[in-house]
C-alpha cells in the first residue's frame, strides 16, 4: 500500500462554524449562487466548462453569482492552477481557491465551499459531462423548499450520449453503480438510486451542516451530504440528467478503490449509527404515544397502520420547507410525521370526521407548525399556494368524476414545481390487490375508516397516470407499502 | 362451438335408461356388496393406516410387513386419512364409499359445466362418458381406490383450463399429482396458453403443493410431538418407495401400461427385461417431447380444441406410469366426453369420425363391458393379459390427438419459427413484378420503410418529427434539385395502424411539398392455405419494403433510412457528398470509434448487449462472407443507382438479411464503399420475439447467402447472346412478351409455331427488328391442328387435332408403318414451312415443340428438306438427367452421332427450370456460366393461355420467366 492511500484514509477534522473562517449561514456580501468546480488534470476542458458555465449563470443571475475554482494539481505537469488563474483574471465572477492537501475530491470541494458566499451552492465536475439545464430545474426545486437536489443517472428519463468505444465501460459502470447504490440503500437511510453523480445543487443551510461535519476527503463525501440532509430533517430530491461521456476512467486500481470504499463505507456507517449526522428517526420517535387518550381499538389500528405504512418514505418526498396540505389526514399520522421531521414545514391537515380531528388535534398539541382543520377535499383551504399536497389512501372513496375534480383543485392550489402525493391501491396486482380491496371494504364496513356511502372506486396505475397527466402533472409512480399491500405512490409534479 | 349436431335419439334414450338403471339399481347394489365384502381391498390399507395413526403407532405406518400392499402415499395423507379411524370396520367402508361418490359427483358436475360451454349436448355427453367408465367406477368403489379423488382433481383442472381460471386448474391438477407423480405431465398443456395463464398456473400449483406440505408439517408437529419425528416418517416413506419398486411385478394382469406390455413381451422371450426397460424409457422420452412440442407449436382454434388439448395430456399418465391399473382409467371419462363432442362437431372430417367411432366402440367393449361378472374369468383375464384395455387407451389417445390437431392451428411461436426458417417465406423474393422507371427524373429518392407490426410500431409523432428534420437537412444540402421521399409501410399490422399514420403523413406531405408514396399491402398469413402460392412474397419485411420503394422510385441516387435506429440527420448530407464523389455504398457505421449513442438510461443494458451481439455477428459475417465492414446492419445507407439496380435485382431476402446482400452486391461488383461514423438516437429496443426471429433468420440465411455469393449470384449483369424464346404464336401474351424482350435485346433467337393460333399477332413488329433477331421453325406435331390438308389419321386424334402429349405421340409413332409416318411428317413440315414463307419469315434454324424433332427416326425422314436448313437444336443438357425432362436428354444423347452423320450443326444447349427463374440472382449466375449456350426460355407477358382453344399446360411459369428475363434488360 503506497503512502497516498494513507492520506486518503485519514478523516478530515471537524470544522467550526465561525465568522473567522466565514463559513456560516449568514455571510457578508452574499450572492445568489456559488458554483464550485474542483479541477484536477483538466486544462482544455476546464476552460470550456468555466466559460460555458459563466455564460449560463450570467444569463440567469446577472451579477449575483460566483464561480469558485478549486485547482488541486496532481503534480508539476498539471497546469490546472495556471489555467484557473488565467480564467479568474479574464472573468469577473471567477475566483480561485487553491487546495493543497489532503488529496481527494471531497477535501477540495470542502475548501471551495468554505469560501463560498452563495445562498445556493452548485457543484459540477470540471469536464462537464452533464447538461447545465439541470440547474434550471434544480433552482425551481430549491425554491420550492428542497435542500438537496441531485442528478440521477438512473432515472428512466435520464439520457446518455456515449461514444461507441465507451459503451462497454459505460455499461459496466452502470451495473457497478446500481450494485453500489443497492448496497448504499441497504446500509443507510438513503432512498435515491444514484448518490455519486457529479452534479448537485444544495442550500447554504445543508452546505454548512454537511461540510462542517465532513470526514471523508475522497469520493464518498456524497454519502455524507445525503446523510446530513436526512439526519437534519432537510429534504432531498433527484432529477434526471443528460450525460455526455467523453472519457472514462479506464484504469481503475481495483484493490486501492476497494480498500477505500470498504473503509469509508464502514466508517460512515458507524458515524451514521452514532448519530453523527443527526437522527431523523428521533424526530418521529414516540409518535404513537401522542394518541394515548384514544380507545384501545383505535390505538391498535394506529399501531398497525404506523407499522405497515412507510410514512417516512412518503414524508421524504415532500419539500423540506413551505406550506404542506394533507387532504383526508384522518388521525394525522402523515401530517405529524411531516411536521415533526422538519420545523421549516407548515403542515395543514384536513379531514371531515370530527372524532378523528379531535384526536389529531390532541396529538399535535405542542407543535407550532401543524394545524388540523375540518374541511372537504373538494374545497381545499384558500390562501397562499401550497408547495405540496398529499392525498393518501383517500381517493377511492370518491366517484371518478369527483376524483378528477379533487386532483384539479389540488393543481390549482399548488405552486409551480409543487408536489402532489397520491397513494392508492393497485387493483391489478394479483391476489394482494384482491385482498387489499376486500380489506378496504371490511375496514369501511366495520368503521375503521369512514367514508360517505358512495362505495369504493379503484383505478389501475395506468388509469391514475393517465388522469394525472391529463390534468398537467408530471407523474412518477412506485410501489409504496409493506409486502401485505399493493399500494402505489404517485409523485406528481405541477409543471 | 354451438354448431354441433344433436345427439341421435336412440343414444339419448339409451343413455337416459342406462343412467337411470345405474342410479336406481347399481348404486345400492354395490353399497350392499361393500358392506358384505371382507377380503382385501385398497381401502383396507387406508383404514389400517388410519387406525395406526389413531393409535400413534408411527413405526408401522410405512412397513414392508404389510406385504404386497403397504401404504405408499406421502406422510401428510396419513393425517388426511385419520378421520376414518373414527368409524368401526363395518361402517368405515360405507363412509369411504360416500366420500368417493361425492368426489365422483363433483367431478361429473365440473365435467358437465365444462361441456356446457362447448356443446348443446352437455348432459347426454356427460351421461355417455359416465356409462363408458361405469364398470371402472363400480370396480373402483369395490376395491376402494383413491382414483375418485384424483378424478375430481382432473375434472376441476379441466374446468379451470377451459374457463381460463388457471390458478384453480393448477390446484385441481395438483391433487392427482400429489397422489401419483405421473399426472404432473398435465401441466404441460399450459404450454399452449398465454404467459399470464402460465404464471397463474405456476402460482396455483406452488400454492397447493406448499399448502399441502405446510399442512403436513403442522399436523405432524401436533400429532407426532416434534418435527424430527414427523420427518422420520418422511424418511421411512422414502424407504418404502425404494423397497417397493424392487419387488413389484408390473407385468401382472391388472397393470395396463406401456411398461407392463413390454414386460409381458419380455416374459414371452421376445427380448430381455433390461431391453424392455430401455425401450420403455425411449418411447416415454420421445412421447413426452413430442407432446410438449405439440402443445408449444399448436394453439387450439376453439374451446372444443382446448378441451382436446387438455384431455390429450391424460394419456401419457395412462401409458407411461410404470404401473397403471385398469381401475385407474376412470379419467378416460374426459377424453371420451370430448371425443363424443368432437363427433357431433359438424366440421369433423369423415376419416376422423370413423376412427373416433371405432375408438369409442373398441374402448367400450374392451374396458367397460369386459368385467369379470359379465364375461367370466377366462375371457376377462385373457383380455387383461393381452393388454387390450391398454390398446384401447392407445386408440382413444390417437383419436384425441387427431381431434386436437384438427381443432388447432399453428401457434404464434410456430409461425415465428416457420417464417424465420422456411426458405419459401423469407428467402425467395422472386423476380420484380414490374420494372423501375428508367427515366430517372429526380436527383434523389429517400426510402423510408415504416414498420407496422405486432413486434413494434413507431409513434406517428416521432416519425413526423424525424422525417421532417431529415427532409429539411436534405433540402438544405441538395439545393434546388428535386427529390422524393417514399414511406413504405410493411409488417402484419398495416391495416390496423393505417388510420394512425394517414393524418401524420398527410401533414408531412403538405408541410414538405414532396411526393410521398404510401402503399398499404395487407397480409394474412393465418388464412394462407398450405401449398398455395404466397401472394405477398415481394412485400414482406424491411427488405421487401425497400425493394417496393426502389421499384416505385424515380431518383438517381438513394438514401435508405432506418426509423427504428434513427441516426443524426447529419449523416445523410455526408452520404450524399460521398455518393457524388463516386462512392457506391455509404454505410452508417455504429461501431467506428467516433460513433456514439444517445439513449435513455433504461435501455442501456439492452443497447450494450445488442452491441456485443452485433460485434459477434459481424465477426461471423467477416469470417464467412467477403465483407470487411464492422457494421452491416445500421440500416442507414446511401447507395448509387448502379448498386441499387444490381442489389435489388439479385436480392432474395425480404427481411433482415437484405442489408448483407447490399454489401455482398457491392463487393461482387467491386464498387467503392465507405463507412461513416454516426450518432444514433434510440428510444426503445427491439423486443425479444423479434430478436429471436432475426437470430433464426440469420442462422438459416447466412449459409444461403454464402452459397449464393460463391455461385456468383451477386456478380455483374451477364450479356448472353443466344437466349432462344420458344412458342411464338401460341397466344397474345406469349407473342408480346417475346417481342418486348427482343426489343430490349435480351432475346436473340425466336422459334415460331407455324400453326400457332396467334401467329400473326405482332409479327410485323418482330420482322421490323431485322437481322438482330434469328428466327427458326418451332416444328410442331403436338399442339393444335395440323396444317397439311389430309393428314393420315393414325398420328392424330379423332377430332382432327395433334396428339397433345409427346410421349403418346412417340408410342403412336413407333407403331405406325414407316411409309405412313414419313409421308405424314414430310407433308406437315412442308405445310408449316410454306405458311412461314408466305408470311415472309426468314427461317434459319429448326427445333421442335416439346422437342418433337428428337423422336427417333423423325429427323431422318426430313433429310431431303433439311438440305437448306442445317441448324438444328440438340437439347442435350446434362443437368436435366435428374429431372422430369430426362427422356429428352437421353434421346438427345442418342441422336448426337446421327446429327453429325446428317451434317447438322447445333449449339451447346441449356434448359433453365423454375428454380432458375424464381431467383433472378441465381439466373444471372447461370447465364454468366453459359454465356454462349443456347438458353431456351418460354416467356409470356401475361397469362392468357387458359383462354386458348387448346390450352397449354405451362402457364404461370411463363410470366415468371418473362419477369426474370425482363430484369436483364435494365441498364445500370
Amino acid at each position: 500500500m503506497n503512502r497516498s492511500i494513507l492520506h486518503e484514509l485519514r478523516p478530515l477534522p471537524r470544522l467550526a462554524q465561525s465568522t473567522a473562517t466565514g463559513f456560516t449561514l449568514k455571510v457578508e456580501n452574499p450572492v445568489e449562487v456559488s458554483l464550485v468546480i474542483p479541477a484536477k488534470n483538466s486544462t482544455h476542458s476546464l476552460e470550456t466548462t468555466v466559460r460555458e458555465a459563466h455564460a449560463y449563470l450570467l444569463n440567469r443571475f446577472s451579477n449575483s453569482f460566483e464561480i469558485i475554482l478549486v485547482p488541486n494539481p496532481s503534480g508539476p505537469d498539471d497546469p490546472s492552477d495556471r489555467v484557473a488563474e488565467s480564467l479568474a483574471r479574464q472573468l469577473d465572477q471567477v475566483r480561485v481557491v487553491p487546495h493543497e492537501k489532503p488529496p481527494g475530491k471531497g477535501a477540495a470541494l470542502q475548501t471551495g465551499i468554505v469560501k463560498s458566499r452563495g445562498n445556493w451552492i452548485f457543484f459540477t465536475d470540471s469536464d462537464l459531462p452533464y447538461d447545465l439545464d439541470f440547474f434550471d430545474q434544480a433552482i425551481e426545486k430549491l425554491r420550492g423548499g428542497y435542500d438537496l437536489v441531485t442528478g440521477n443517472r438512473r432515472l428512466a428519463s435520464s439520457h446518455f450520449h456515449i461514444p461507441v468505444s465507451l459503451l462497454r465501460l459505460a455499461y459496466g459502470r452502470h451495473r457497478l453503480g446500481l450494485g453500489f447504490n443497492a448496497l448504499v440503500r441497504m446500509l443507510f437511510p438513503i432512498q435515491t438510486t444514484d448518490t455519486q453523480a457529479g452534479i448537485k445543487a444544495f442550500s447554504r443551510r445543508l452546505a454548512v451542516e454537511t461540510f462542517s461535519r465532513q470526514t471523508c476527503p475522497g469520493f464518498l463525501f456524497d454519502l455524507e451530504l445525503f446523510l446530513t440532509a436526512h439526519g437534519q430533517g432537510l429534504s432531498q430530491t433527484d432529477l434526471p440528467v443528460t450525460l455526455h461521456l467523453n472519457t472514462e476512467k479506464s484504469t481503475v486500481r481495483i484493490l486501492r478503490e476497494f480498500v477505500l470504499v470498504a473503509y469509508w463505507l464502514s466508517r460512515i456507517w458507524i458515524q451514521n449509527r452514532r448519530g453523527y449526522y443527526g437522527k431523523r428517526a428521533d424526530a418521529v420517535k414516540g409518535i404513537l404515544s401522542r394518541y394515548r387518550g384514544a380507545d384501545f381499538s383505535t390505538r391498535f389500528f394506529l399501531y398497525a397502520r404506523w407499522k405497515l405504512t412507510p410514512y417516512q418514505k412518503m414524508s421524504s418526498k415532500l419539500p423540506g420547507r413551505g406550506k404542506i396540505l394533507d387532504l383526508g389526514c384522518g388521525h394525522g399520522l402523515l401530517a405529524l410525521t411531516a411536521a415533526l421531521e422538519s420545523p421549516h414545514r407548515q403542515v395543514l391537515g384536513v379531514d371531515h370526521d370530527p372524532q378523528r380531528l379531535e384526536l389529531a388535534n390532541r396529538a399535535a398539541v405542542p407543535l407550532q407548525n401543524l394545524r388540523i382543520e375540518k374541511g372537504s377535499l373538494l374545497e381545499p383551504p384558500e390562501g397562499a399556494l401550497f408547495s405540496a399536497i398529499t392525498a393518501i389512501d383517500v381517493m377511492h372513496y370518491f366517484t371518478p368524476p369527483f376524483q378528477e375534480q379533487i386532483l384539479r383543485k389540488a393543481f390549482e392550489r399548488l405552486e409551480k414545481g409543487g408536489v402532489l402525493l397520491v397513494r392508492e391501491v393497485n387493483p391489478t396486482g394479483g391476489w394482494i390487490s384482491r385482498w387489499n380491496r376486500t380489506y378496504e371494504k371490511w375496514a369501511t364496513q366495520i368503521g375503521f375508516t369512514q367514508a360517505n356511502s358512495q362505495g369504493l372506486h379503484f383505478r389501475t396505475p395506468e388509469g391514475w397516470e393517465e388522469v394525472l397527466k391529463s390534468i398537467g402533472y408530471k407523474v412518477r409512480s412506485e410501489r409504496c407499502s409493506s409486502f401485505l399491500f399493493a399500494d402505489i405512490l404517485y409523485t406528481c409534479e405541477r409543471l | 362451438m354451438k354448431d354441433s349436431k344433436k345427439l341421435p335419439h336412440y343414444l339419448q334414450y339409451g343413455t337416459f335408461i342406462l343412467s337411470g338403471l345405474l342410479l336406481a339399481i347399481a348404486l345400492p347394489l354395490y353399497a350392499h356388496k361393500i358392506s358384505i365384502k371382507t377380503d382385501y381391498t385398497d381401502f383396507l390399507v387406508y383404514y389400517r393406516t388410519a387406525l395406526r395413526v389413531a393409535a400413534e403407532d408411527w413405526q408401522n405406518i410405512y412397513t414392508l410387513s404389510d406385504g404386497q400392499s403397504p401404504f405408499r402415499y406421502l406422510p401428510p395423507f396419513a393425517g388426511l386419512f385419520r378421520p376414518l379411524a373414527a368409524f368401526d370396520a363395518k361402517t368405515a367402508p360405507l363412509f369411504w364409499y360416500a366420500v368417493q361418490w361425492l368426489a365422483f359427483g363433483w367431478g361429473f358436475f365440473f365435467l358437465f359445466q365444462t361441456l356446457r360451454k362447448v356443446t348443446r349436448n352437455a348432459f347426454w355427453i356427460s351421461c355417455i362418458s359416465l356409462l363408458f367408465i361405469l364398470r371402472l367406477c363400480l370396480d373402483t368403489f369395490t376395491i376402494g381406490q383413491v382414483s375418485s379423488v384424483m378424478f375430481f382433481g382432473f375434472s376441476l383442472g379441466l374446468w379451470g383450463y377451459l374457463n381460463s381460471r388457471s390458478a384453480l386448474a393448477a390446484l385441481g391438477i395438483s391433487i392427482p399429482m400429489l397422489f401419483k407423480i405421473g399426472p404432473g405431465i398435465v401441466f404441460g398443456t399450459f404450454l399452449s396458453r398465454a404467459k399470464t395463464e402460465q404464471h397463474r398456473a405456476l402460482w396455483g400449483a406452488l400454492f397447493t403443493v406448499l399448502g399441502f406440505i405446510l399442512f403436513g408439517e403442522i399436523w405432524g408437529y401436533f400429532a407426532l410431538g416434534s418435527f424430527s419425528a414427523y420427518h422420520a416418517l418422511w424418511a421411512s416413506w422414502v424407504g418404502i418407495v425404494n423397497a417397493d419398486s424392487q419387488y413389484y411385478d408390473a407385468s401382472h394382469y391388472g397393470s395396463q401400461s406401456l411398461n407392463s406390455v413390454l414386460l409381458r413381451f419380455a416374459n414371452q422371450g421376445f427380448f430381455s427385461a433390461e431391453a424392455a426397460h430401455h425401450i420403455y424409457l425411449g418411447i416415454a422420452g420421445v412421447l413426452c417431447v413430442g407432446l410438449f412440442l405439440f402443445w408449444l407449436l399448436r394453439s387450439p382454434k376453439s374451446l372444443l380444441g382446448r378441451g382436446h388439448f387438455y384431455t390429450l395430456a391424460l394419456f401419457p399418465y395412462f401409458w407411461l406410469m410404470p404401473e397403471t391399473f385398469k381401475y385407474s382409467l376412470t379419467p378416460l371419462a374426459f377424453p371420451v366426453a370430448f371425443l363424443v363432442a368432437g363427433l357431433l362437431n359438424s366440421h369433423a372430417r369423415k376419416g376422423l369420425q370413423r376412427w373416433t367411432w371405432f375408438a369409442l366402440a373398441f374402448g367400450f367393449f374392451t374396458i367397460t363391458v369386459a368385467g369379470k361378472d359379465l364375461v367370466g374369468d377366462v375371457v376377462f383375464f385373457g383380455i387383461q393379459k393381452l393388454s387390450l384395455p391398454w390398446l384401447a387407451t392407445v386408440i382413444l389417445g390417437i383419436a384425441t390427438g387427431w381431434h386436437a390437431w384438427s381443432e388447432s392451428k399453428l401457434s404464434p411461436f410456430a409461425r415465428l419459427l416457420s417464417e424465420a426458417l422456411l426458405y419459401r417465406n423469407s428467402y425467395c423474393l422472386g423476380p420484380w413484378r414490374r420494372l423501375p422507371d428508367e427515366n430517372r427524373t429526380l436527383a434523389l429518392s429517400v426510402l423510408v420503410p415504416l414498420p407496422l407490426a405486432n413486434w413494434g410500431s413507431l409513434d406517428p409523432v416521432f416519425i413526423q418529427k424525424t422525417v421532417r428534420e431529415l427532409a429539411k437537412k436534405i433540402r438544405a444540402s441538395i439545393g434546388e434539385e428535386e427529390f422524393e421521399l417514399l414511406i413504405i409501410p410493411y409488417g402484419n399490422r398495416i391495416a390496423p395502424f393505417t388510420h394512425q399514420f394517414h393524418p401524420a403523413l398527410n401533414l408531412l406531405k403538405n408541410d414538405l411539398q414532396i411526393q410521398t408514396l404510401i402503399r398499404f399491402v395487407t397480409r394474412e398469413r393465418d388464412e394462407k392455405v398450405a401449398g398455395e402460392k404466397s401472394t405477398d412474397s415481394d412485400f414482406d419485411g424491411r427488405g421487401g419494403a425497400l425493394r417496393e420503394g426502389f421499384l416505385t422510385s424515380r431518383g438517381k441516387q438513394f438514401l435508405i433510412v432506418h426509423l427504428e435506429q434513427a441516426c443524426e440527420p447529419d449523416f445523410f448530407p455526408k452520404a450524399l457528398r460521398a455518393l457524388h464523389e463516386g462512392y457506391d455504398l455509404v454505410r452508417a457505421n455504429r461501431r467506428q470509434p467516433e460513433s456514439s449513442f444517445e439513449i435513455p438510461v433504461k435501455i442501456l443494458p439492452l443497447v450494450y448487449k445488442r452491441h456485443r451481439l452485433g460485434m459477434v455477428f459481424n465477426r461471423l459475417v467477416r469470417v464467412f462472407l467477403p465483407i470487411q465492414t464492422s457494421d452491416t446492419h445500421s440500416g442507414n445507407f446511401g447507395i448509387s443507382w448502379r448498386l441499387a439496380v444490381n442489389a435489388f435485382s439479385t436480392q432474395i431476402s425480404s427481411h433482415f438479411l437484405f442489408d448483407l446482400e447490399l454489401s455482398l452486391a457491392a463487393k461482387a461488383l467491386e464498387l467503392r464503399e465507405l463507412d461513416i461514423p454516426v450518432k444514433i438516437n434510440l428510444e426503445a429496443e427491439k423486443k425479444f420475439p423479434r430478436l429471436l426471429f432475426e437470430g433464426l433468420t440469420v442462422l438459416r440465411g447466412l449459409p444461403i447467402l454464402w452459397e449464393r455469393y460463391r455461385k456468383g449470384c451477386y456478380g455483374p449483369m451477364p450479356r448472353p447472346t443466344k437466349i432462344t424464346a420458344d412458342d411464338w404464336g401460341l397466344s397474345r401474351g406469349v407473342n408480346f412478351g417475346i417481342l418486348c424482350l427482343a426489343k430490349k435485346g435480351v432475346i436473340k433467337r425466336i422459334s415460331i409455331m407455324a400453326n400457332g393460333p396467334h401467329l400473326q399477332e405482332g409479327l410485323e413488329e418482330l420482322l421490323g427488328l431485322g437481322s438482330q433477331i434469328e428466327l427458326g421453325l418451332h416444328f410442331n406435331l403436338t399442339y393444335g391442328k395440323p396444317l397439311q390438308t389430309t393428314p393420315n389419321p393414325t398420328l392424330i386424334l379423332e377430332n382432327g387435332t395433334f396428339i397433345p402429349s409427346p410421349f403418346a405421340f412417340l408410342r403412336r409413332w413407333m407403331k405406325t408403318p414407316k411409309q405412313v409416318r414419313r409421308e405424314f411428317v414430310r407433308k406437315e413440315f412442308q405445310a408449316q414451312m410454306d405458311v412461314l414463307e408466305k408470311l415472309g419469315i426468314p427461317i434459319s434454324y429448326l427445333d421442335g415443340h416439346h422437342h418433337i424433332h428428337m423422336v427417333p427416326g423423325l429427323l431422318k425422314e426430313l433429310t431431303p428438306e433439311l438440305k437448306t436448313l442445317k441448324n438444328v437444336r440438340l437439347p442435350l443438357d446434362s443437368s436435366l438427367l435428374f429431372s422430369a425432362q430426362a427422356p429428352i436428354s437421353f434421346l438427345a444423347y442418342l441422336a448426337r452421332p446421327k446429327f453429325k452423320s446428317f451434317g447438322l450443326s447445333y449449339l451447346p444447349f441449356v434448359y433453365p427450370g423454375p428454380r432458375h427463374f424464381s431467383d433472378p440472382g441465381y439466373f444471372r449466375a447461370y447465364l454468366r456460366k453459359y454465356e454462349n449456350f443456347e438458353v431456351i426460355v418460354h416467356p409470356a407477358e401475361k397469362n392468357d393461355l387458359a383462354f386458348l382453344q387448346y390450352p397449354d399446360a405451362y402457364q404461370e411459369g411463363r410470366v415468371t420467366e418473362f419477369q426474370t428475363l425482363q430484369m436483364l434488360g435494365v441498364k445500370s
